[in-house]
């Protein structure tokens, strides 16, 4: 049978508003306010999305892996409840605030003890760091082509066909199993899952492993080192308009007249 | 143009400067490679060493020579059919190749549409350190390090980042943060023909079908006015409104993820972090909450004026100007009103 894996990080609400947080005093972590859940990155809901499109067209087993430290284990069950078959926790105090290089060489190595995938699929971008880098480095490692921004999904007898975006288009691209995908939001929302489903996750227990597990050696991995996360100044001084809708679009097309030319 | 004869050994410990990667567009170059030019210079400055440009394509001969005037020291070209479109395979291959050959300290690439795909590859290729989407970089005296500045979170909040000692350092630069370099008469470059012994046959992936949406008018990116619409817009029918506004201010529709997500609007009118990034003189956005995603793509927009019924929407704190209002009794009056003015 198809095997996919699905790759899929743990994050802070990327909607909630930043007003709400604090920067910890290393400078180094995001501190979300108390009681706001983690939440699945949004691209990789997207990738596991795709990952059960193609199980619903063809079969297949999805295997969902999910790196971290301290995963929040009923946000994650999420993915089994949506239909993934497996989930596998990579969890360890080494695996905290690896960059991208740490990340894509945790996860190759988990899908090499699993050996190997036909399809791995991946969000294009994590929606905390926003690197995009994490896919293709877990393809480079790998040895594995790589199809970035996928739209559609299709696995047919003899490779697997991704529609990939384009600035004004998309174009059509095969290649053979095993491939690696990163999924864009155009694939469509991950489904919402049946109340018993939901239920039936949250009793899985995960197999869990860390690096010793993995046999993975991250003491040389870093590529890129955070010095510290700020907020920059940005805020901009409103000028309001009021009045009527016609006393607005009055006032809008004056600001108008002096600016277009 | 002469062929490169290049021999990695006799680089070795030298400083060889900046590498970017240059776009074309229309023949021409695209706007990021002038801003490109600026970012390079302004490394190889504290860096030293020179700046090299490099630029894939084909019938690039007008581009070539434009970029020849920027004041970089060569341009390395592969001008080749199968380079006219982007090919991960193709362009890592060879960009994988001229790094190796001219050993540069740093490799600058534009956060395009090209550039973010291509720099993680060649980062991984070479196992060296990437830092994308910069707006801002230093380098640090002492050290000779990078000090890298970019927007994470969705663009809520910064990160400053190092780079680990092995070069190249590789970084994408974000769109409209550098000012756009001048060409100037007479500051011809050395052009070479960069041999780059690429086989198509070897290729895992291929590209089978390449499909162009019908464009209506001008491009987002190029726009001088932008009517952008979110959520609070409602639906396709609300949208048909606003571009009876776009069109007559002369300009053309943009929105935010929502109404994409929706269905109202193709993709290709998202703006934002992972849309089109603009840079209009004016940008209106109605019935967008201004998430910082969003933001990430219109905030270097020359003005930005916005209706939102809600006085504590966000975007208010991004705008210019703004209008506490309900779009749907606003946007008939201002079209009506901008007609008479503008058409
Ligand atoms: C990783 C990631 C990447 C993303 N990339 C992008 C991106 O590239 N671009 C992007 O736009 N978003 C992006 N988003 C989504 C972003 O976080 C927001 O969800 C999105 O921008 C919200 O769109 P909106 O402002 O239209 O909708 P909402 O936040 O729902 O805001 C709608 C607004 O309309 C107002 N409104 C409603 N009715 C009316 C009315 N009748 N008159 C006037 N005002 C009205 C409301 O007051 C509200 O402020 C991304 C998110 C993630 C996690």
């Amino acid at each position: 049978m198809l095997t996919i894996a699905v790759c899929v990080k743990q994050v802070t609400d990327p909607e909630a508003p930043l007003s709400l947080f604090a920067i910890a005093a290393d400078g180094r972590h995001l501190v979300p306010p108390p009681g706001t859940p983690p939440v699945l990155s949004t691209f990789d809901e997207n990738a596991l999305e795709a990952a059960l499109k193609i199980k619903d067209a063809v079969g297949s087993r999805v295997t969902v892996l999910s790196m971290g430290n301290k995963l929040a284990k009923p946000v994650l069950k999420k993915t089994l409840a949506a239909g993934a078959d497996e989930l596998i926790l990579l969890e360890d105090e080494q695996f905290e605030d690896l960059d991208s290089n740490g990340t894509a060489m945790v996860l190759a190595a988990t899908i090499d003890k699993l050996g190997g995938f036909d399809i791995v699929l991946c969000g294009r971008q994590a929606a905390d760091t926003d690197a995009g880098q994490v896919g293709m480095g877990i393809a480079a490692k790998l040895g594995i082509p790589a199809v970035t921004l996928a739209r559609k999904v299709e696995v047919t007898d003899t490779s697997v066909r991704v529609e990939r975006i384009l600035p004004y288009g998309h174009e059509v691209v095969e290649a053979a199993p095993p491939v690696l995908v990163t999924a864009s939001n155009e694939i469509g929302e991950l489904r919402f899952p049946p109340v018993k489903a939901v239920i039936a996750a949250q009793k899985v227990q995960p197999t869990v492993w860390g690096a010793a597990d993995l046999g993975v050696d991250l003491a040389r991995s870093t590529r890129a080192n955070l010095v510290k996360f700020f907020v920059p100044a940005r805020d901009i001084l409103c000028e309001m308009i009021g009045g009527s809708p016609q006393e607005i679009a009055n006032g809008i097309t004056e600001v108008l007249k002096t600016r277009i030319v | 143009m002469r062929e490169a004869i290049l021999d990695k050994g006799a680089n070795m410990g030298e400083n060889k400067g900046v590498l970017f990667l240059a776009e074309g567009r229309d023949g021409g170059l695209a706007k990021i490679t002038y801003e490109l030019t600026t970012a390079a210079h302004e490394i190889a400055g504290q860096l030293g060493g020179e700046v090299n440009a490099a630029l894939f394509g084909t019938g690039l001969t007008r581009a070539v020579a434009e970029l020849a005037r920027l004041g970089v020291a060569r341009v390395y070209v592969v001008d080749d059919p199968l380079f006219a479109y982007y090919h991960p395979e193709a362009y890592l291959a060879v960009a994988t190749r001229l790094v190796r050959d001219i050993c540069p300290s740093v490799v600058l690439m534009g956060h395009t549409d090209t550039g973010r795909e291509l720099a993680p590859r060649l980062a991984f290729a070479l196992d060296t350190g990437l830092c994308p989407n910069c707006v801002g970089i230093e380098v640090d005296a002492a050290s000779d390090a990078l000090r890298l500045t970019r927007p994470v979170f969705g663009g809520k909040a910064d990160g400053l980042y190092s780079l680990s000692e092995d070069e190249p350092w590789i970084v994408t630069i974000a769109q409209k943060v550098f000012e756009p370099a001048v060409a100037h008469e007479g500051q011809a470059a050395e052009v070479v023909a960069f041999a780059h012994r690429v086989d198509a046959g070897s290729f895992r992936i291929s590209v089978t079908e390449r499909v162009e949406d019908s464009s209506e008018g001008i491009r987002l990116e190029d726009a001088t006015v932008i009517v952008s619409g979110g959520r609070g817009i409602g639906s396709a029918e609300g949208f048909a409104e606003l571009k009876e506004l776009a069109a007559a201010l002369g300009g053309c529709v943009g929105a935010s993820r929502a109404p994409v997500d929706n269905g109202w609007v193709p993709a290709n009118l998202q703006v934002g972090l992972t849309g089109t990034v603009v840079s209009p003189n004016v940008y209106l956005a109605v019935g967008i909450s201004g998430a910082a995603q969003h933001i990430a793509g219109c905030s270097s927009s020359n003005t930005i004026i916005a209706i939102n019924r809600d006085p504590e929407a966000p975007i208010f704190r991004r705008a210019h100007y703004g209008a506490v209002a309900d779009w749907r009794e606003v946007v008939p009056a201002l079209t009506q009103k901008c007609r008479a003015m503008f058409g």
